[in-house]
């Protein structure tokens, strides 16, 4: 309960602030829709050449387009300025402060930047998923988007379990970014649906480095033939890929605490 | 309230070789390098104490705070801050103290310091009504009142400080540590800020640990200083102390009449004192204080002198002197 | 020496004292980078069942691809240092403002500086490259690679220029980051990055064929493997230096609009 209070207090600081840079503002909004734009282009062109890409249709490529939309703009709303300032808040030692306060860091440093210019981008990414759901030609039901909506929840957890993973090298690094630019690398492979993969690769993207779960696999609790099973998947992954993130915090607070002086 | 035994904290640096093959070569091989920030320190600070920490650059002062406050572990030795060991950072002591450091902002720069103080309100639970009653005291005695609902990257460095000090003793702590609190500010600021610790702990009685390049600050605000040096505390006792015995000389300050040559050429200026400054206009001498008599009596008998007076050495003067000093200082 | 050739000279010795780290993530990048393109197009031809698309087949799309991510950093540089909009916040402008030289040659200088490890990194990994991956479908010749390196050089070229006209709305604006990326997005989806150009439709392809974009990536790759001659190449290096001279035109007025607005006082 307190966390929740204190979490409406970053969400009433952000868009306070937000409102302060309005050029900026503007620019954010439009950069994330242009990013969504640039992928509708892509997946358009794709489908020009072939009616099936990674076992979907153009219809259901859609659904995929805007989850991965909808994680991204979660993500760049909760999450996308406290992974910028994660560095930031090691190298100059600020996370001190963080450290003398009755509340946990981590909670601290992954949610107190919350991005309000990122929100209409999350309305507009929304706006985009319900179309394409609306436009499926086939019925889905409800019960297929009861769970694929938590699952996106996970989505959007294993993409911040991932990208947190990347900067708390820092601890150790003191680098500027720490393996940021090899987490970006790795999203890559979850903004393609999983179908195209195939052997060793496929089968670490969707275990031990698991970007296939963050867009595509509560896409799939949509279409295929055995959603539960890939509901316990992505939840399974979900929750041990968290636990080794509290780890690995754990200790990168260690070797914060032991080696800065 | 603080209990420090054999503290100590070393920690390993790694040199860096330049260019491609050195980079190259350091991603297998790293050279290191143990550097002790603390060694051996042992003291206690009971309950309305003010002890100051006196070092220069590197001596170790901030590590030691930094351990008191839980941001640091130790490499050995032990330490209780209000009875619990503050590197395991139990919640229940985290809200007891606090710490500032007037070199590292805490309060977020486009937040006006209302907002910042509510959110802390909420960290540390603090009761509505203690809430109010804190803000007011703290507001009234240093004068922000105006300054409360403006951005804080918009206000000037020594209102900053004052909102960073509201921030930091807003929960009302038991123990503080303030980590060079008047770093940068302009001397009225300073001032006011001393004023108001003193009397924070008039009313209060926390314990405090202050650090300071700033000797008024030492001076004015703690009766006991520990003297660090490459991590050790050489002194720990009271101020005047160190001042009687390292104050044992004097200033004798001379202008003399520019152009005009000495009365009667030597005894050189050497023989009398330890020359501090001497042009042609002025002369500054350290006389021993049984030989401030007789060394006055030949300045003005040799020299053309305008103007003439007789100082206390600075404190500034006599702790750097104990800085160089080797072994122990009293 | 020259101020410029100096300049170059410092920028390329300190980006080449780079860490580890920096090979490793360039390293990586340019497998995923890769790795995810290659998925997707095995895919593409294996489900359409076509032996072309866009002209290309697989293995001439593989290669195509695989010279982009060559090429990439040749041609973008490195986004996050020494950027135009981050002298203008922090006041390290004035600082080149008092240098008597001017302020974009020495940007530009620093930019082809820049280009010293991106050099080195293309040519090692184009060189493990080759070890793998067969390059059957491009037709090198020391002519097509000599036109290319040109056609890179001027692609270099056109990015700066954009992006600095980009970056001087941090006369303006209080971020622009955003922006930059934006243009990214934009560049490499018309410039040939994200995909072949030849896979567009027709009407849309005329439409690229006007903007600048193309030059970015899609033609200096189409160069380096064939399949633009001499002729072409020639007429195309002068339809981009017009653009250049354009560019450069639109940021000397953004230039001298945003200096009356500069305050000097960064932040």
């Amino acid at each position: 309960m307190r966390y929740l209070r204190l979490y409406a207090y970053f969400l009433r600081f952000s868009f306070s602030r937000a409102m302060e840079f309005r050029l900026d503002f503007f620019f954010r909004i439009g950069m994330d829709a242009l990013w969504y734009v640039v992928h509708l282009v892509f997946f358009t062109v794709l489908f020009r050449h072939t009616n099936v890409l990674g076992s979907w249709n153009f219809d259901q490529m859609l659904v995929f387009a805007a989850t991965l939309f909808l994680v991204d703009s979660l993500q760049m709303t909760i999450l996308s300025n406290n992974r910028w300032m994660f560095p930031i808040l090691v190298n100059r030692g600020d996370l001190d402060y963080y450290l003398v306060r009755p509340v946990s860091p981590l909670f601290f440093v992954s949610l107190r930047e919350f991005a309000a210019n990122s929100f209409l981008n999350l309305l507009m990414a929304f706006g985009i998923l319900v179309w394409a759901l609306m436009r499926y030609p086939e019925p889905i039901g409800w019960g297929r988007i009861v769970v694929y909506a938590p699952l996106v929840a996970c989505g959007v957890t294993l993409f911040y379990v991932f990208s947190m993973l990347a900067v708390i090298p820092v601890f150790w690094l003191h680098s500027r970014d720490g393996l940021r630019q090899v987490f970006w690398s790795l999203n890559r492979f979850g903004q393609r649906p999983d179908g195209i993969y195939k052997g060793w690769i496929r089968r670490i993207l969707v275990t031990m480095i698991p970007m296939a779960l963050t867009a595509s696999y509560p896409v799939r609790v949509l279409f295929d033939q055995n959603p539960l099973h890939i509901a316990l998947h992505v939840v399974a992954v979900t929750v041990v890929s968290f636990a080794v993130l509290l780890m690995v915090w754990r200790r990168g607070l260690r070797a914060y605490s032991s080696a800065s002086s | 309230m603080i209990e420090v035994e054999a503290l100590k904290k070393s920690f390993f640096v790694h040199k860096k070789e330049p260019g491609l093959v050195g980079s190259l070569r350091s991603l297998f091989v790293r050279k290191r390098t143990e550097k002790v920030a603390v060694r051996d320190v042992s003291f206690r600070v009971d309950e309305g104490e003010i002890v100051g920490i006196v070092g220069a650059n590197g001596a170790g002062k901030t590590t030691l705070v930094k351990m008191l406050a839980g941001i640091i572990h130790p490499s050995a030795g032990s330490a209780k801050v209000l009875g619990y060991v503050p590197w395991e950072r139990d919640d229940e002591l985290r809200r007891q103290i606090a710490l500032i450091m007037g070199q590292k902002a805490q309060l977020w720069w486009d937040l006006p310091a209302a907002d910042c103080f509510l959110l802390l309100k909420e960290i540390y639970k603090i009761p509505d009504a203690q809430y109010k009653k804190t803000l007011d005291y703290l507001v009234d005695v240093l004068r922000v009142g105006d300054e409360l609902n403006v951005q804080i990257r918009r206000l000037s460095l020594g209102e900053r400080m004052k909102m960073e000090l509201i921030a930091t003793l807003l929960h009302s702590p038991r123990v503080v540590f303030l980590d060079e609190p008047t770093i940068g500010l302009d001397l009225t600021a300073q001032r006011a800020i001393r004023e108001f610790i003193l009397q924070y702990r008039a009313e209060h009685r926390p314990a405090m640990l202050v650090t300071s390049h700033y000797m008024e600050d030492i001076r004015r605000l703690c009766p006991r200083i520990l003297i660090m040096r490459e991590g050790e505390v050489v002194y720990d006792g009271s101020l005047q102390r160190v001042i009687d015995k390292y104050a044992d000389s004097k200033l004798l300050r001379a202008h003399v009449r520019p152009h005009a040559k000495p009365v009667v050429m030597p005894p050189t200026l050497a023989a009398l004192g330890d020359v501090v400054e001497c042009s042609e206009e002025s002369v500054c001498l350290r006389v021993p204080r049984d030989a401030v008599a007789t060394a006055s009596a030949r300045l003005l008998d040799h020299f053309d002198v305008v103007d003439f007076a007789i100082e206390e050495v600075g404190i500034e003067t006599i702790i750097e002197r104990i800085f160089l000093a080797k072994g122990d200082v009293a | 020496m020259s101020t410029f050739a100096h300049i170059v000279s410092v920028e390329a010795r300190t980006r080449l004292s780079y860490r580890g780290a920096f090979w490793f993530n360039a390293a990586f990048g340019f497998m995923s980078d890769f790795g995810v393109v290659f998925f997707v197009w095995t895919a593409m031809f294996a489900e359409s069942g076509h032996a072309e698309i866009g002209g290309r087949t697989l293995s001439a799309t593989i290669n195509y691809y695989l010279l982009v991510a060559l090429l990439g950093r040749m041609v973008r540089g490195d986004r996050f240092e020494g950027q135009i909009s981050a002298d203008i916040y922090e006041g390290g402008l004035n600082r080149y403002l008092v240098f008597p030289y001017s302020y974009f040659r020495f940007k530009y200088a620093q930019r082809l500086g820049q280009m010293a490890p991106e050099f080195l990194k293309s040519v090692v990994f184009g060189v493990l490259a080759i070890s793998f991956v067969s390059f059957e479908s491009a037709a090198f010749t020391v002519g097509s690679v000599i036109m290319g390196l040109g056609a890179v050089f001027v692609a270099n070229l056109v990015f700066f220029l954009i992006m600095t006209i980009v970056h001087q709305v941090a006369f303006w604006a209080d971020n622009v980051w955003s922006l930059d990326v934006a243009v990214w997005f934009v560049a490499s989806l018309l410039g040939g990055w994200m995909l072949p150009l030849s896979v567009f439709s027709e009407p849309v392809r005329a439409w690229l064929e006007v903007l600048p974009f193309r030059f970015l990536y899609d033609f200096p790759v189409r160069v380096l493997m064939g399949e633009i001659g001499a002729v072409e190449w020639a007429r195309g290096i002068v339809v981009v230096a017009v653009w250049c001279i354009a560019l450069a035109l639109v940021s000397r007025w953004v230039w001298r609009r945003g200096q009356r607005r500069y305050t000097g006082v960064g932040i």
